[in-house]
C-alpha cells in the first residue's frame, strides 16, 4: 500500500505538499508536455494588486551564485480584470487554487479579501506581506503592528484559509509570525526573498533597474529552513516552507523542520518539470523509507516541546 | 487537455567548437522542438549541470526538420555561455522551446530588408527562408567584427542579395545601415527586420521612418525562464506606462510599439 501524500494547511486539504511559489509559475490555459498542473498540491497565483500596476523597469532579474535576484515589482492587471478575465481561466487547473494578494493598506486588504472570498474557484488566500520591490520600500512584515493590522483586516472579510507570507528580512521571524497569528492568519508561508544587490563592474551601476532586489534559489535554503524550524517551535500555526528547494531532499528537510507543505520557485525557471519530478520522488521516498504519510515527517527534526501538531 | 506550444526536451550536443576568440557554434539534436519551431522563435538551453542556475536564451541560426538539429551561435559573455563553450559532444542539452511568438505572415511580392550584426544575425536566417518560401524577396545587411562572424552568409546569399560590412575589412566606422539607406534611394523596401544593438535598431528605424516602411526588431532582455513565468524580461510600450514581456509577447516587436531609447 502506498503512502499518503495528502497534507493539510488549516482547513485547506492538499493532495500532496508540493505547490509553486507565487510569481514563479503561471497558467496559460494549457499544460506543456511532461507535466500537468492538476498533479500539483495547489496552484498559487502571482500576487495581484487592487489597482493595475506596470511593475519595475528592466533589468528585473540577475543571476548570482546559486541564486537569482529579482525586482519584478508585481506587474498586475488589477483585481477587476483578474476576477473577470484571469480567474475564469483557472477553472481548468483541477487542483486547489491559492490566490496571492498584495494590499497597500488595510482598507485595500479588506476589499480584496472580500471579493476573492466571493469566488468559488478560490480555495485559499495568501497575503503577501513581504514584497521587497515596491516603490515605498517598506515591507509590511518588518513591523509587528503592520502585520497584525493587515492580516486582521483581511481576516475580517474572509472565511477562506488565510496564509501570511513573511519576509526573512527581520530580526526575529518569530515575533512577526506571532503577529500574523494574532491577526488571525491560518498558516504561515516562510520565506519570501532575501534582500540583495549585484553590481556591474563595467558600467559601475547596480545590475537591477530597481537597485535592490530579492534573492531566491538554493543560496537561501538554509535561511528558510532555520526560520521554518524556529516558527514550528514557537508558533502554533501550520507552515508552508519556501526558499531554494531544487530537489526532493530539500523538500524532506523542510518537512522535518516543520513545514506541512512546500513551495517550489526559482528552480522551475531552470527546469520547468521539477515540481512533477519532486512529487514522484516524494512518493517513492515515503515508500522506501516506510513512512505512511507526509504528516509523519512534519517536524520530526524537533525535540519534544514544539507546540504545533502535538 | 490542449498542450502549450512549447515543450522541454533533453537534446544531445553533436558538435561544439569555437569559431573565433569569443564565439562558439553548437549543433544540438532535438527533433521534437525542431519539428515545431517557427521563424521568430527562440529556445532556452542549459547544457550543464550545477552552476549557473538559469538556462540561457538562444535564437538558432537554423532548425533542420530533416535531421532534427538546431544550429546555435553564441557569444561568450559570462558564466552561462562559458559553460556552453565547455560542453562536449555527447552532453545533454536541456532545451525548452520553441518559445516566443512565431512569424506566420505571408510576404507575397514584398521586398524585405534584414539587418543583423554578429550573433544578432542568427534569428534572421529562419525568417529569410520563410519570406522567400511565401513569395517575398530579401536583401540581407549583415555586419560583424570579423568576416568569419557573418554567420550563414552563404545561405543568405542563396536567398537574395547580401550586403555586408566586417570591421576587420576596414569598415569599422561604417554601419551596415548606410547600405540599407543606399538601397532605399533606388528601390522600394516594404519592411525591415533588425537584430543587433539598440544603436543599429535606431538607425534602421529612422531609415524606415524616412522611406515609409515599418521596422520590426528582435529584442533581447535578461530572462529568468523564457516561458512567461518570472515576468523578468520587460519592454516598455512607447505610448503608455505598460510593459510587454520579451519572452512571450516577443521577441519580435514593431519598432513603433516599444520604447527603444
Amino acid at each position: 500500500m502506498s503512502a499518503s501524500m495528502a497534507t493539510t494547511i488549516g482547513s485547506l486539504h492538499l493532495e500532496n505538499p508540493i505547490m509553486p511559489a507565487s510569481g514563479t509559475f503561471d497558467w496559460f490555459g494549457a499544460d506543456f508536455v511532461g507535466a500537468s498542473v492538476n498533479r500539483l498540491g495547489a496552484f498559487v497565483s502571482k500576487s495581484i494588486t487592487l489597482e493595475p500596476q506596470p511593475g519595475n523597469p528592466p533589468q528585473r532579474v540577475a543571476e548570482t551564485p546559486s541564486g537569482m535576484l529579482n525586482a519584478i515589482g508585481i506587474p498586475s492587471v488589477g483585481l477587476d480584470v483578474f476576477l473577470s478575465e484571469v480567474l475564469p481561466r483557472y477553472r481548468d487547473i483541477g487542483t486547489a487554487i491559492v490566490v496571492s494578494m498584495q494590499a497597500y493598506s488595510s482598507e485595500e486588504a479588506k476589499i480584496m479579501a472580500a471579493r476573492l472570498s466571493e469566488e468559488p474557484l478560490v480555495d485559499a488566500i495568501e497575503i503577501n506581506l513581504s514584497c521587497p520591490n515596491l516603490e515605498h520600500g517598506s515591507i509590511i512584515a518588518q513591523s509587528r503592528e503592520l502585520t497584525v493590522e493587515m492580516v486582521s483586516a483581511a481576516r475580517t472579510r474572509t472565511h477562506l484559509p488565510l496564509i501570511a507570507k513573511l519576509s526573512p528580512n527581520v530580526t526575529s521571524i518569530v515575533e512577526i509570525a506571532r503577529a500574523a497569528e494574532h491577526g488571525g492568519a491560518d498558516a504561515l508561508c516562510l520565506i519570501n526573498t532575501v534582500r540583495g544587490m549585484a553590481i556591474d563592474i563595467k558600467t559601475r551601476r547596480a545590475l537591477l533597474g530597481h537597485l535592490m532586489g530579492g534573492l531566491s534559489g538554493p543560496a537561501i535554503k538554509p535561511i528558510a529552513l532555520s526560520m521554518v524550524w524556529e516558527c514550528f517551535e514557537e508558533v502554533n500555526l501550520p507552515i508552508i516552507g519556501a526558499g531554494g528547494i531544487v530537489r526532493l531532499d530539500d523538500v524532506v528537510e523542510f518537512l522535518l523542520a516543520g513545514a506541512s507543505a512546500v513551495q517550489v520557485g526559482t528552480v522551475t525557471f531552470r527546469e520547468p518539470r521539477t515540481m512533477e519530478a519532486i512529487i514522484k520522488g516524494l512518493e517513492s521516498h515515503l515508500d522506501t523509507e516506510g513512512v505512511g504519510s507526509v504528516h509523519d515527517l512534519v517536524g520530526l527534526c524537533h525535540e519534544e516541546g514544539s507546540t504545533y501538531g502535538k | 487537455m490542449v498542450a502549450l506550444g512549447w515543450q522541454v526536451e533533453d537534446g544531445l550536443v553533436l558538435e561544439n567548437s569555437l569559431v573565433g576568440s569569443d564565439i562558439g557554434r553548437m549543433l544540438v539534436r532535438a527533433p521534437e522542438i525542431t519539428s515545431t519551431a517557427r521563424p521568430g522563435q527562440f529556445l532556452m538551453i542549459r547544457c550543464w549541470e550545477g552552476e549557473p542556475l538559469l538556462p540561457r536564451a538562444m535564437a538558432p541560426l537554423s532548425y533542420d526538420t530533416v535531421s532534427g538539429n538546431v544550429e546555435i551561435f553564441y557569444r561568450i559573455m559570462g558564466p552561462g555561455t562559458e559553460a556552453m563553450a565547455h560542453a562536449s559532444a555527447g552532453a545533454i542539452a536541456h532545451l525548452t522551446g520553441p518559445l516566443g511568438q512565431p512569424i506566420s505572415d505571408r510576404f507575397e511580392n514584398q521586398t524585405v530588408a534584414l539587418v543583423g550584426r554578429g550573433v544578432g544575425i542568427t534569428p534572421l536566417l529562419p525568417l529569410a527562408k520563410h519570406i522567400v518560401a511565401t513569395g517575398g524577396g530579401v536583401v540581407s545587411y549583415l555586419s560583424a567584427r570579423t568576416s568569419s562572424y557573418l554567420f550563414g552568409s552563404d545561405e543568405f546569399r542563396a536567398l537574395g542579395p547580401v550586403k555586408s560590412r566586417a570591421d576587420d575589412e576596414g569598415f569599422a566606422d561604417q554601419m551596415v545601415t548606410s547600405l540599407l539607406e543606399e538601397t532605399c534611394e533606388t528601390r522600394r523596401v516594404d519592411a525591415a527586420y533588425v537584430c543587433g544593438s539598440r544603436r543599429l535598431i535606431q538607425h534602421a528605424t529612422s531609415i524606415g521612418d524616412r522611406f515609409g516602411f515599418p521596422t520590426y526588431v528582435f529584442l533581447e532582455e535578461k530572462m529568468g525562464c523564457g516561458i512567461g513565468y518570472c515576468k523578468g524580461c520587460p519592454i516598455r510600450l512607447r505610448d503608455r506606462d505598460e510593459y510587454r514581456l520579451v519572452c512571450t509577447d516577443g521577441p519580435l516587436f514593431s519598432a513603433k510599439e516599444v520604447a527603444l531609447a
